[in-house]
């Protein structure tokens, strides 16, 4: 199947490493150009790097995603050197793992700025190119606990849900020019990410991480984590122009875990 | 991207025409072997139209859903043919239009064998016969989300079928098969063709409200479907894609 998206241009947040960076890759091999982004400058570098050693187009750029001014201004620069975001992919990092009661204010405030408003306005800023041209993707990653609340995951749990919202919101407003948004909320996948949360219940329980793992496989029905390539495959899938009637979504890639239709 | 579907076989029932017929298509451009059933002989013509360009990866039955001897026929034909079978897409005419309270009981026992057990029959049927890695698609409705007007037995019906689904997607999950419900919105089916022309203004003003603003093509609902029933998919189970150009006003 021809994705029909070779030589757009694809902004991919946190592609240094984990989901982004498959993403990224996954992308590429449409022949979309990316640019991979991430706080983490070296590794943007080497995704950017991954994709152009397979002989297809990417570049990276580095900000910290909590520092709005400058994600507005990065997209205006891509812009201005020819390079207009066609497929944006919002991916924020996670916050500390924490119960939702008993958080300063400030933690609120800083995640809330890096984990919502950062997509807020980044969206925002790729919106007047998607409207001339008549075509674009909005692709925004969650996490199941939009839809079932992820124990110890207090933050990540209030602050992603109100990009449910948001997504919804905004798919209506820019369906008329044809511009499509979209959630896609992963269950486990095998990431960095996960093995760190793993490890942190098990110190916290006083309990073997293997013996985290494998209660965690068995909660999910296909009793075992996703492959970051099942996430991509997706979220690429999502950016085609097949998928040109799917708007106001959320699909899950999840194995089954959330345990609601 | 190379779906993985080469020398799959798959199983699209209602693949005369419409959503169905969009599906078995896609399936047989991605390289699948495809069995095609319908109500009506159509299963035989279209098959043997299609044949022209995909030769013998593709062949037509009659059979009923509604029918359950036509259910065993039907999986046999599938097995006879290939030997295996590792997707299902189960499309099918939706029931009639009618307000609850004009809908009698046998309208009801009528729909249910049609667009619930006729699906659940199918489904527990193919699921033995499937390998690892394979997948059942189920065609629903957005009313398996928000009733749609004077659709009571949709409405009724469908949300039911989709939480047998998730049922069965958590039975099946251990062997590596995958269970997924697909949502159209309104599209351009030769049957909602005929119910908008039927109506003018009453479509152009249920259309309008569509974000979009305009019906999905049986291609766009197809090309996804295919895509969900996949190997690259392989992670998808247990859950609902909807494809309806942003119709539906809930989460």
């Amino acid at each position: 199947m021809d994705l029909g998206i070779k030589g757009r241009h694809a902004l991919v947040l946190a592609a240094g490493g984990g989901l982004g960076s498959t993403i990224a890759q996954t992308l590429a091999r449409e022949g979309v150009r990316v640019t991979a982004a991430d706080v983490d400058a070296e590794g943007a570098d080497r995704t950017a790097e991954a994709i152009q050693a397979d002989g297809a187009e990417a570049s990276s750029v580095s900000w910290d995603l909590g520092d709005i001014d400058q994600g507005r201004s990065t997209v205006e620069r891509l812009a201005a050197e020819g390079r207009p975001v066609d497929i944006l992919v919002n991916i924020t990092g996670g916050p500390p793992p924490s119960p939702v009661s008993g958080q300063s204010p400030d933690l609120w405030r800083k995640q809330f700025e890096s984990m919502v408003m950062s997509v807020v306005t980044l969206s925002d800023a790729v919106l007047p190119h998607m409207r001339e041209q008549r075509w674009g993707r909005i692709i925004t990653s969650t996490s199941s606990g939009i839809i079932a609340p992820i124990p110890n995951l207090g933050l990540s749990n209030a602050l992603r849900s109100q990009l449910v919202g948001w997504s919804k919101t905004l798919a209506r407003e820019v369906a008329a020019d044809n511009i499509t948004s979209n959630l896609v909320v992963p269950g486990r996948i095998a990431t960095p990410r996960i093995s760190f949360l793993d490890q942190a219940k098990a110190e916290r329980e006083g309990r073997p991480v293997d013996d985290v793992q494998q209660e965690s496989w068995a909660a999910i029905p296909m009793g075992r984590y996703g492959r970051p390539e099942e996430y991509a495959g997706a979220v690429a899938f999502l950016a085609s122009e097949q998928a040109s009637y799917i708007t106001g979504t959320t699909m899950r890639i999840d194995g089954g875990l959330i345990a609601s239709i | 991207m190379d779906l993985r579907l080469t020398d799959r076989v798959a199983l699209v029932t209602g693949g005369s025409s419409g959503l169905g017929l969009a599906c078995a298509e896609q399936l047989l451009a991605e390289g699948a072997r495809v069995l095609i059933t319908s109500r009506s002989e159509r299963a035989l013509e279209v098959a043997e139209r299609l044949a022209t360009e995909h030769g013998d990866r593709v062949r037509g039955l009659v059979a009923d859903l509604g029918d359950a001897d036509a259910c065993e026929r039907t999986t046999t034909a599938v097995t006879e043919a290939w030997g295996r079978l590792d997707v299902l897409v189960c499309s099918g005419g939706g029931p009639p239009s009618s307000s609850f309270m004009e809908t009698s009981d046998d309208a009801w026992r009528q729909a249910f064998d049609q667009v619930f057990l006729g699906p659940v029959r199918l489904a527990r049927a193919c699921v033995p016969l499937m390998e690892p890695g394979g997948c059942i698609g189920l065609v629903l409705s957005n009313s398996v989300y928000a009733p749609i007007s004077e659709l009571a037995l949709s409405n009724g019906l469908r949300p039911g079928l989709a939480m047998a689904a998730k049922t069965l997607s958590d039975e099946v999950a251990p062997r590596g098969l995958r269970v997924v419900g697909l949502v159209p919105g309104r599209i351009a089916t030769p049957r909602t063709v005929a119910v908008d022309e039927s109506s003018p203004e009453v479509s152009a003003a249920r259309n309008r409200t569509i974000p979009l603003g305009r019906l999905g093509t049986p291609e766009e609902f197809a090309s996804v479907a295919t895509f969900m029933v996949s190997p690259v998919a392989s992670y998808v189970t247990g859950t609902c894609v909807v494809i309806d150009g942003g119709a539906l006003r809930t989460y």
